[in-house]
């Protein structure tokens, strides 16, 4: 599925590749990312997802291809000619020095007089949330305000492109969570682009303007959030990004190769909708708000359903029934891998 | 037994062998350095301070004492060479270091002990190796007048340089390892880090990799400069009688100068030095590494 491209191009790759001897780590990859564009690059380890970051921050030069930025061929660049930083995945944060010192560090490179450099580094620590812990060392902090550190010494050169390398995925779930939206409120404020690499599709979703789903190193897809989920281009997206049906066309007595529907759009029995297909009622797990059944067709396909608990109140259905399956023409979606 | 007894009682053979074959020789040194010289070697009473009274003055016919820098010249000799000796190691230790580092985890192993090659060789063979390669008919010279280069041989030999040349030489190894020890644990993504932040190669080295060198050097200096203070066999062989340490002069006193006392004195001058040096040096390590 091509998407429009963005109107302000900041980063245009071209046909890249990336080969580790026989190993192809990225294949073939053409993207544009737009100015101010928060992006994230999503697929499970060795996707080459990371790889592709990397010859975004020029740590990596492409086997072939090209990688523009702002227009300009940066394809055999050097990182520290690039108007991009990095927040690495370990957070690399320099453990000699102190928390401003390595705030101040791209600054001090770019040749800043030192008391612009202790402004903006004041400046950069007020907006991480870590003013007050300047003159500590690296290791005297816990995971998150170290992962603030190295967002916060990022930043601070005011580069184009901010380039994340799995920043969360040190820190516990409710520490995620937070980051997150301090994420999207540092996206907002510094009003440049960044570019996201994760595994975690709900992270994925809920930061992202737009999401490339990779796997073996080419890109399957690039759409919004929104059109990701309702509008998968084959199985491997459908079922990577949230739970998926993916029915042989065959038993719906379609062309093609799967019928793609998402368990919250099943529902049990008829309300007006014809049923599309029956099976036999495995299991119905309350789930709180929610009711999760599972539904066996004649096929052997196992179709999952999942409605608000409070539609099931007064349905008692026993396992081993046979029950209709029903969903809307708009929640189903026609895929050919 | 109790668990805090057990460790005391497993450290105490290596106790036992410290304090037996090193203290007792060094208060034995301490005792002899306040006695007065036999006159055919060893000591004798009553007490008294003239091993010490030696180094710095010595007797006219009458039994004044005089001025003599003879023997602080060597003390600071020895002091500025061994100093040398540590800042060329490290100079030198930390390009090798880095280099074994840098390299994949399954060829470190071969390449440090590579390092540690020489000491599988008798430590006099090889300093000798170095008076066939430096004297005049030495190798260095041959290939030098072959090669047409100088009509004459180089003095090579005998003078502060040959002694510094062989101290680096000995010392070497002991220097790289700690330096490896520290760059070892040098995560390389700092480095990427670095230069992702506007920094060249030159300036990721200077204000990456050097600092986190730091403490290595440190230990390495320590491990370099006090036994180099003592050494007396690379200057022996090849400093000859004009680049004598205070290791020679110990060692002189003891043998052909029949003066126990004042050699039990310079040793003692030289362990209570290196000891100063040493609580120095602990006391600034532990001061940088509280943050």
């Amino acid at each position: 599925m091509t998407e429009p491209a963005p109107r302000d191009p900041i980063i245009d790759l071209e046909g890249v590749s990336l080969a580790f001897g026989p190993v192809r780590a990225v294949s073939d990859v053409s993207l544009t990312i737009g100015s101010g564009e928060f992006f994230t690059l999503l697929g499970p380890s060795g996707c080459g997802k990371t790889s592709l970051l990397r010859i975004l921050a020029g740590f990596e030069t492409p086997t072939s291809g090209r990688v523009r930025l702002e227009g300009t061929d940066v394809t055999t660049t050097p990182p520290h000619l690039r108007p991009v930083n990095t927040v690495f995945q370990s957070y690399a944060l320099f453990p000699h020095m102190t928390v401003a010192e390595n705030a101040g560090f791209g600054l001090e490179m770019l040749g800043w007089p030192k008391p612009a450099i202790r402004e903006r580094v004041a400046e950069v620590l007020a907006l991480v949330g870590l003013a007050a812990l300047g003159d500590r060392r690296p290791d005297a902090l816990s995971g998150g305000q170290q992962q603030r550190v190295a967002l916060g010494r990022a930043l601070a050169p005011k580069p184009r492109v901010l380039l994340l390398d799995e920043p969360m995925s040190a820190l516990d779930l409710k520490l995620r969570k937070e980051m997150q939206n301090e994420l999207r409120r540092m996206h907002r404020e510094a009003g440049i682009t960044f570019v996201l690499v994760t595994h975690d599709q709900e992270e994925a979703l809920a930061l992202s303007d737009r999401v490339g789903v990779m796997k073996d190193g080419k890109i399957q897809q690039i759409a919004t959030p929104r059109d990701i989920y309702r509008q998968p281009v084959d199985s491997y997206v459908a079922d990577f990004i949230g739970e998926a049906n993916l029915i042989p066309a065959g038993e719906l007595g379609h062309a093609g190769r799967f019928v793609m529907v998402r368990p919250e759009d099943v529902v049990l029995a008829a309300k007006g909708l014809p049923v599309r297909i029956e099976g036999r009622l495995l299991e119905l797990r309350f789930l709180g708000s929610i009711v999760e059944a599972t539904v066996a067709t004649p096929g052997g396909s196992m179709i999952r359903a999942r409605f608000a608990s409070a539609a099931m109140a007064d349905v008692a259905l026993p396992p081993g029934e046979t029950v209709g399956l029903a969903w809307s023409d708009a929640a189903e979606r026609h895929l050919e891998r | 037994m109790t668990q805090r007894a057990r460790p005391l009682l497993l450290t105490s053979p290596a106790l036992a062998v410290i304090g037996v074959f090193m203290l007792v020789p060094l208060g034995y040194g301490l005792a002899y350095s306040f006695l007065t010289a036999s006159p055919y070697g060893g000591a004798e009473l009553p007490l008294s301070a003239e091993g010490y009274v030696q180094i710095l003055f010595q007797r006219d016919f009458d039994d004044s004492l005089y001025f003599s820098p003879t023997y602080l010249l060597i003390l600071l000799r020895s002091i500025v060479l061994a100093g040398l000796t540590s800042v060329i190691s490290a100079a030198l230790g930390l390009p090798v270091a880095w280099f074994i580092a840098s390299r994949p985890a399954r060829w470190q192993g071969t390449l440090l002990f590579v390092v540690t090659l020489p000491f599988w060789v008798n430590s006099l063979v090889r300093t000798y190796c170095w008076v066939l390669l430096l004297r005049d008919q030495g190798l260095v010279n041959m290939a030098l007048q072959g090669a047409g280069l100088t009509q004459e041989p180089l003095p090579l030999m005998y003078n502060d340089g040959a002694t510094l040349v062989g101290l680096v030489y000995n010392f070497l190894p002991f220097m790289v390892l700690p330096i490896y020890a520290a760059l070892e644990r040098l995560d390389p993504r700092l480095i990427e880090a670095a230069h992702d932040l506007y920094a060249t190669r030159r300036r990721a080295f200077l204000r990456i990799v050097l600092p986190l060198a730091v403490p290595g050097m440190r230990a390495g200096a320590l491990m370099v400069f006090a036994p180099a203070l003592g050494y007396f066999l690379v200057p022996d062989l090849l400093g000859g009688g004009r680049s004598l340490m205070i290791g020679n002069l110990i060692q002189s006193a003891f043998t052909s100068g029949r003066n126990w006392p004042f050699g039990a004195a310079l040793s003692t001058l030289v362990t209570a030095g290196v000891l100063v040096f040493l609580v120095i040096a602990a006391r600034r390590g532990r001061v940088e590494a509280t943050p």
